[in-house]
């Protein structure tokens, strides 16, 4: 570590709290947001630094851009609901009972022995009877299947409760004004770039850092896109949409319950084919992540109409 | 070499340091998703720079997602920002 790296880490390690600082306190809600997807981007670095490689990929496709652009499109909605500040009481009382939920997570952080080796090593040795190359990898769809598709199934649950309580004014089926031609032609580059990178991203996922998480986010940003501009009108539940929504959840459902006929344990994947099986699931999830993240945008925001024009006029 | 892509890379960083000012001042939502945009394509630079190393060449991937996915706020801000603060 030289001087360069130590100064680059403490710009990073100051920065973050600096931001998160101007989070809590910013003033307005879209003061708030934007710093937000600030801090999003720093913590990607910061995570990119430790060499934490998957966490700094789903840092930047789920914690800054989409989630950025979700509280962006929750804004209009949130904004006049806004009241006077609450009183003081209230305040001091949140405020020690998330001080006092830190400083147990701190204690507990200190009491945990200086040097454990964690689970890296066991994970590393026995890697090979897993279906994936990448130790991430394994760990999410093989070692603990269990919980990576317990979270499946939480995702599609969400995206069920966004659809119970959108409200009706922005439910789907509507398109918005026509794009303009720089937004146009930016989409052309940005759909088709989205959905190869998307593709090298599961690809990728077998052996090295990527998976269905990252390029599932990444195809939801393009949905995203196409629906906000109003090149495509939102989500329609259609029987397509809903198959694409459940599909990855039923894929994991039955490679996970498979082996259980065989007199095997859940998710114990057989041992030859368990690489494509891997394979096949993240190529499931992907589709149905993405479909999921872009249920919970609502489509392009009513717009005036525009004046017509005086051609149009008799 | 690792030592130019890491001076490179903090410079990067400084520079993004009156961005943040302009993000915490504002006025306009307008500023502030312009400061946004700025370190998105920032990010993308310093990401680059750090998986110039070998063993960091992953680095690169991040690098394209940041890429593609900070188009998405901009979109979001034009279609979402109370119309008053688009000047």
């Amino acid at each position: 570590m030289s001087l360069v790296d130590w100064t680059l880490d403490g710009v990073l390690a100051a920065l973050l709290p600096l931001i998160a600082w101007g989070v809590v306190t910013a003033a307005s809600l879209d003061k708030a947001i934007m710093l937000f997807i600030v801090l999003g981007f720093v913590s990607a670095l910061a995570w990119a630094r430790l060499d934490a490689i998957d966490v700094a990929l789903v840092e930047a496709a789920v914690g800054s851009g989409l989630t950025g652009a979700l509280l962006l499109s929750a804004l209009p909605a949130i904004q006049p609901r806004l009241r006077r500040p609450s009183s003081l009481a209230r305040r001091a009382g949140v405020g020690a009972l998330l001080a006092g939920i830190t400083i147990w997570l701190g204690v507990t952080t200190l009491r945990l022995p200086a040097r454990s080796g964690g689970l890296a090593e066991l994970v590393c040795e026995n890697i090979e009877q897993s279906g994936a190359l990448h130790p991430i990898t394994a760990v999410l769809l093989d070692f603990r299947g269990y919980d990576t598709l317990i979270e499946v199934a939480v995702l599609l649950v969400a995206s069920l409760a966004v659809r119970a309580v959108q409200r009706p004014r922005l439910r789907p089926g509507r398109r918005g004004e026509p794009t303009s031609e720089p937004l146009a032609s930016f989409l052309n580059l940005l759909v088709p770039a989205s959905i190869v990178i998307a593709g090298f991203l599961v690809w990728e996922g077998s052996h090295a850092p990527g998976g269905a998480f990252q390029a599932g986010s990444i195809l939801a940003g393009c949905g995203v896109s196409l629906q906000l501009t109003g090149e495509r009108p939102a989500l329609r539940m259609t029987l397509r949409v809903r198959a694409a929504l459940v599909l990855g959840l039923a894929v994991f459902v039955a490679l996970a319950g498979a082996p259980l006929l065989r007199g095997h344990d859940l998710l114990d994947y057989p041992r030859p084919w368990a690489g494509p099986l891997v394979f096949a699931l993240e190529l499931a999830l992907t589709v149905s992540i993405a479909v999921i993240l872009v249920t919970f945008f609502p489509g392009a925001p009513d717009r005036p109409e525009p004046p017509a024009r005086a051609a149009d006029s008799p | 070499m690792h030592e130019l892509r890491m001076g490179v890379a903090l410079f990067l960083l400084l520079m993004l340091l009156p961005g943040l000012a302009r993000a915490w001042r504002g006025p306009t939502l307008t500023d502030r998703i312009l400061v946004i945009q700025l370190f998105g394509t920032c990010g993308v630079a310093v990401l680059l720079l750090l998986g110039g190393d070998r063993e960091a060449a992953a680095l690169r991937n991040v690098a394209l997602v940041f890429a593609v996915l900070a188009a998405v706020t901009v979109i979001a801000f034009v279609r979402f920002a109370p119309s008053e603060d688009v000047r």
